[in-house]
């Protein structure tokens, strides 16, 4: 089930390999399903606190998904995060969120208060 | 309070409203104000953190706030004007404006109108759920804000009701944020939304769903105390004895939207009572010639990116018109609906170029043709009322329809021979069009 | 709850026992009506109410009538009635406190309402017969008005409408009508909280005190007084006026004052969308059955209010019970449209269920007394209250002096209170200067009923701690999305006037916050 909707199908043998994969829409699909079979990947989007911002929130993202069972811990790190502004849409705030190799970015512009 | 002329004034300032004030300035309108009634740019965007749009538009897979944010950015640097906190009160079929803001009345005389409302979202009440009236009812998109602009949880074990985008979105939200959801609860035997949605949200947080459900009674005098929930028959009748009681402090509804459409109606604005919209034209223009649509308030899309693209169809026209540059249609075809087709959009085309239409199916089927008219048949494997279905129709196509023909009725049937392969566009996954909702 | 006392009166929080002249308990009409009455003298008065604002039971819930206890309008409720109580007693007795009360106030409600600046309308009442057995009804309901005339004196015999007659006053009402019946001069048309928080305000004004959240917990009684025990502490007071509406037998009884029990019965309404505004110009009925009613209301500002269905009786420990069901809408919605076919499920935009009071003594009647304690009285207020509280508020002021309380008039006592300016209702101009004094008068929170910021302010300046306390002082929130874009507006303004965190603002009191966890709290 690829992020722009085509719902692929994969054959695995009993070794859990991927021997056959088809039904796509395009070439990325095929890479896709292994991946998504194997190791599944997310973009992790959420919020973290703003100090003194024009606005409570700010929300961030990571640049590349991540994977999927890495997504609590990440979240659970960014609780405790206060970030205080001026930020700007697509900042760094942190590199290499969890070892993942994917970094976090603002999405939104915040100004002080 | 003085009056302001405009060339182009745009009623909301999200996507489509940016999108259509955007082209209105590209194709040489000189004034173009978008008047907001937030606290600013880019509607629900803003609150949208989540990733999903611009899938198509950019090629690329944004959050809500970064798409909307390239948009204000080239607004803003195209001179776009914006009236923030200020809400549209009043519009008459000659485009006078009357608004009102933190500096007081505010009236402008527009050449031409874009509106851009957006929709909002239906509520408890109106879908009639029984029970007390306590507080930890809210609707989806209400929830977000609280969750994603304020910063606020409203509760910890959570039930949702619908899963249409937005529902399934809130459902991973919260469960991102600590929160027991402990279930989605769905009219219908299948989930509304995206399936990339029902994969990402409820899947990948193992939401229990409950699908040929619905909510049959609120507990809790002062906060919500939990719902009882019973399985429904193929008929949608209650079946006695599937009631099953669990436990929560929040329900969240997302039961569908309603395109807001209470300005339009001021200004004598007629509206097509099958999508809740005004009755526009392929330049999006309505029933009142300078008064354009676009975007939710239209019809409510499931992807934004086709918001933007009806935004801007709807801004160049808007401009034209203010620059009394308004090419006079020549022929006018009406689009009629067919043998299960619920809406087309838009109402009326003029088939001297070409022009996309979007339509919604009344009941899901598979191995289908959806064909207009005489002119052209497009097949699809599977199609159902929350897959909104995008084709276009190029000139050669509409030159086939031949002289004096007025209506072309849209159709969707069932498919002669079996092997036919599926050539139709899977792309375009729409929430659902049963509860409309919009893709976020 | 921290301690909340503020210089215009209003606690939330008794820091120490306080002590007072008259205790009131209750802060429905009957209660603040009294309040506002006693507020007249130079008499300490503080009102405590259970819940947290006033009209938080039956007089929010009801229709809005504020009827005379005459009229086709009582005729109706006394043929509903008698099928509910079971027949054998005289029907129209002028010699009850309700037909008594009931015209006194409704006689002294114009020049209150100018006092309050209290908008209400004047609708007719139309009564429709669409068969046989309906015109017989009609007739029925004629009868009544009859003896009423004859007995009381005014002249409140309908008038019989034609079929055209019927469809020329009301276009849109059913093709089956057949015929009417009707009359505009015995009844007013309010928002029936309107009432309660006009006499509150106006009271506190002039000096009356009033405590929320202060269920009433314990009476003590001790010679020349009371205490009375509440959840926001103890108060001594030399006397009470009970007019805790479903409580207030439960309340006499803490007093060893309870000489009769309560019966309850309740019906659902249904409030539809402000769109069918012009649907109908009167309040449209259909003659009542044994405990059925039917009734299209045309409120102010064009929301058609739709009650018809069943009153269900009700056993004493459902009567908190004010839950609605499917069975109950769909019973409102058909009928409703049995009287106005174009009344759709679409349009519903809220719901509720209101329940009657009755007081088993004499279920015809009010009570209103001095009870055998001689500084207790008890206020068993059942329908129709609103006219009737207005009267009986007198009546009760004369009861405490007649008991030795002194009523020495106050020189400064200030009978106008003006209302929170509509804003959605003021021209241009009026708009404007408003904003000039106060930009957030210009500031629209509740897009559905055109509600700015300013009146929000205003409202909480005057009282409101909740959700609810703003939608009933401003109606924000009580428009089609129902709280769905103003709500986090509201919330914000309520935390920052009242200086309290968000997750303290509540819906309708203590314990139904609105916003139960801060975020990243849960993580």
């Amino acid at each position: 089930m690829c992020p722009m909707g085509c719902q692929g199908r994969v054959v695995v043998d009993e070794k859990a390999k991927v021997i056959k994969a088809g039904n796509y829409q395009c070439k990325k699909g095929r890479e896709y399903a292994q991946i998504e079979f194997k190791a599944p990947l997310r973009v992790l989007t959420t919020t973290v606190i703003t100090e003194g911002g024009h606005r409570a929130m700010l929300p961030i993202r990571t640049d590349k998904p991540i994977p999927k069972n890495k997504l609590k811990d990440c979240v659970k790190a960014l609780a405790k995060v206060k970030v205080k502004p001026p930020i700007k849409v697509g900042e760094v705030l942190f590199r290499n969120i969890g070892g993942t190799e994917a970094d976090i970015l603002a999405t939104m512009t915040i100004n002080k208060s | 309070m003085v009056d302001q002329p405009v060339d182009v004034a745009v009623i909301g300032g999200g996507p489509a409203g940016l999108a259509a004030a955007i082209k209105a300035r590209e194709a040489g309108a000189e004034r173009v104000t978008i008047i907001e009634r937030s606290e600013s740019l880019g509607g629900l965007l803003d609150q949208c953190i989540h990733t999903g749009f611009g899938l198509f538009y950019f090629r690329e897979d944004l959050t809500g706030p970064e798409y909307a944010h390239r948009f204000i950015e080239r607004a803003t640097d195209l001179g776009v004007k914006t009236q923030l906190e200020t809400m549209v009160l009043d519009i008459t079929s000659d485009r006078k404006i009357t608004a009102t803001g933190k500096d007081g009345m505010v009236a402008l005389e527009a050449r031409a109108i874009v509106l851009a409302m957006g929709c909002r979202e239906r509520t408890r009440e109106s879908v009639m759920i029984p029970g007390t009236r306590p507080a930890g009812i809210l609707t989806a998109g209400t929830a977000q804000r609280y969750v994603n602009v304020d910063g606020f949880i409203p509760g910890k074990d959570i039930v949702i009701l619908g899963s249409g985008d937005i529902g399934m979105i809130m459902a991973r939200r919260l469960a991102m944020e600590g929160t027991n959801v402990k279930a989605v609860v769905e009219i219908l035997p299948y989930v509304g939304g995206l399936i990339r949605n029902e994969v990402q949200c409820l899947y990948d947080f193992d939401i229990p769903v409950f699908l040929e459900h619905t909510v049959v009674e609120v507990h809790g005098r002062q906060r919500v105390e939990g719902v009882t929930i019973a399985k429904l028959d193929k008929s949608q009748e209650l079946m006695p004895g599937t009631e099953r009681l669990i436990g929560c402090d929040t329900l969240l509804l997302s039961v569908g939207l309603i395109p807001e459409n209470e300005v339009s109606l001021a200004a004598g604005v007629k509206l097509n009572p099958l999508t809740g919209g005004p009755i526009v034209d392929d330049r999006r223009e309505t029933s009142i010639p300078g008064i354009f649509a676009a975007g939710n308030v239209v019809h409510v899309h499931d992807l934004v990116d086709n918001v933007t693209w009806e935004g801007e169809l709807a801004g160049v026209f808007a401009a034209e018109y203010a620059m009394a540059k308004a090419v006079p249609v020549k022929r006018r075809i009406t689009m009629e609906v067919g043998e299960n087709i619920r809406y087309v959009v838009p109402n009326h085309i003029c088939p001297e170029r070409e022009v996309t239409i979007y339509v919604r199916v009344k009941e899901p089927q598979e191995k289908v043709s959806i064909k207009v008219g005489d002119i052209t048949t497009k097949s699809y494997r599977a199609v159902k009322p929350s897959e909104m279905i995008k084709l276009e129709l190029s000139r050669n196509e509409l030159g086939k329809i031949k002289e004096g023909v007025k209506t072309l009725i849209v159709n969707c049937q069932k498919r002669g021979r079996e092997d036919d392969k599926g050539t139709g566009n899977y792309l375009h996954y729409v929430s659902d069009g049963l509860s409309g909702e919009g893709g976020r | 709850m921290g301690d909340l006392s503020r210089a215009d009166g209003m606690r939330t929080k008794v820091a120490k026992p306080l002590e007072t002249q008259v205790v009131i308990i209750g802060g429905g009409v009957a209660g603040t009506n009294v309040a506002r009455e006693l507020s007249k003298y130079k008499v300490d008065v503080i009102l405590v109410e259970r819940d947290a604002d006033v009209a938080a039971g039956e007089s929010k819930s009801n229709h809005g009538f504020v009827y005379s206890s005459i009229g086709i309008l009582d005729a109706f409720s006394l043929v509903l009635k008698s099928a509910v109580s079971g027949g054998g007693a005289k029907l129209f007795d002028k010699e009850t406190m309700k037909v008594k009360w009931s015209m006194e106030g409704y006689d002294l409600f114009e020049s209150l309402a100018k006092e309050l600046d209290l908008p209400y309308t004047n609708p007719g009442c139309l009564i429709i017969a669409r068969n046989k057995e309906e015109v017989k009804g009609l007739e029925g309901l004629v009868d009544i008005s009859k003896i009423m005339s004859e007995e009381t004196g005014r002249e409140c015999i309908p008038r019989w409408l034609g079929r055209e007659e019927v469809l020329a006053l009301e276009p849109n009402v059913t093709p089956d009508a057949v015929c009417g019946i009707y009359d505009d001069r015995w009844c007013k048309l309010i928002y029936p909280w309107d009432l309660s928080i006009a006499l509150a305000e106006s009271a506190r004004e002039n000096g009356a005190r009033m405590i929320f959240n202060a269920e009433v917990l314990k009476v003590t009684c001790q010679n020349g007084g009371f205490t009375v025990e509440t959840a926001q502490g103890p108060i001594k007071t030399q006397f009470i006026v009970n007019a805790a509406g479903r409580g207030v037998a439960a309340v006499a009884g803490m007093a060893g004052v309870c000489d009769f029990g309560l019966n309850f019965n309740r019906s659902q309404m249904v409030l539809m969308d402000k769109r069918l505004k012009g649907t109908a110009n009167n309040i449209v009925f259909v003659p009542p059955k044994p405990g059925w009613f039917g009734a299209v209301v045309p409120r102010r500002e064009g929301n058609l209010y739709v009650s018809c269905g069943a009153y269900y009786p009700t056993q004493r420990w459902e009567a908190e019970n004010t839950a609605t069901r499917k069975e109950w809408f769909f019973e409102c919605i058909t009928e409703g449209q049995r009287i106005f076919p174009s009344i759709s499920e679409r349009d519903v935009i809220a719901s509720f269920v209101g329940v009657r009071v009755f007081n088993t003594r004499n279920p015809d009647d009010h009570i209103v007394e001095v009870t055998k304690n001689p500084r207790f009285i008890n206020m068993a207020v059942r329908l129709p209250g609103n006219a009737f509280c207005i009267a009986a508020a007198k009546h009760v002021a004369e009861m405490l002096g007649n008991q030795g309380l002194q009523l020495s008039g106050k020189m400064d006592f200030n009978s106008q209170r003006k209302a929170i300016p509509r804003v959605n209702e003021l021209p241009c101009e009026e708009r404007d200067a408003l904003d000039a004094c106060d930009p957030r008068y210009g500031h629209i929170v509740c897009r559905c009923e055109g509600v700015t910021e300013g009146e929000i302010v205003e409202a909480i300046r005057r009282g409101a701690t909740t959700v609810q306390g703003i939608q009933f002082r401003t109606r924000a929130g009580m428009g089609r999305c129902q709280r769905g874009f103003c709500g986090p507006r509201v919330v914000e303004i309520l935390s920052r006037e009242l200086d309290i965190p968000k997750t303290e603002v509540s819906f309708k009191g203590p314990g139904s916050e609105i916003l139960l966890y801060r975020g990243k709290e849960l993580l």
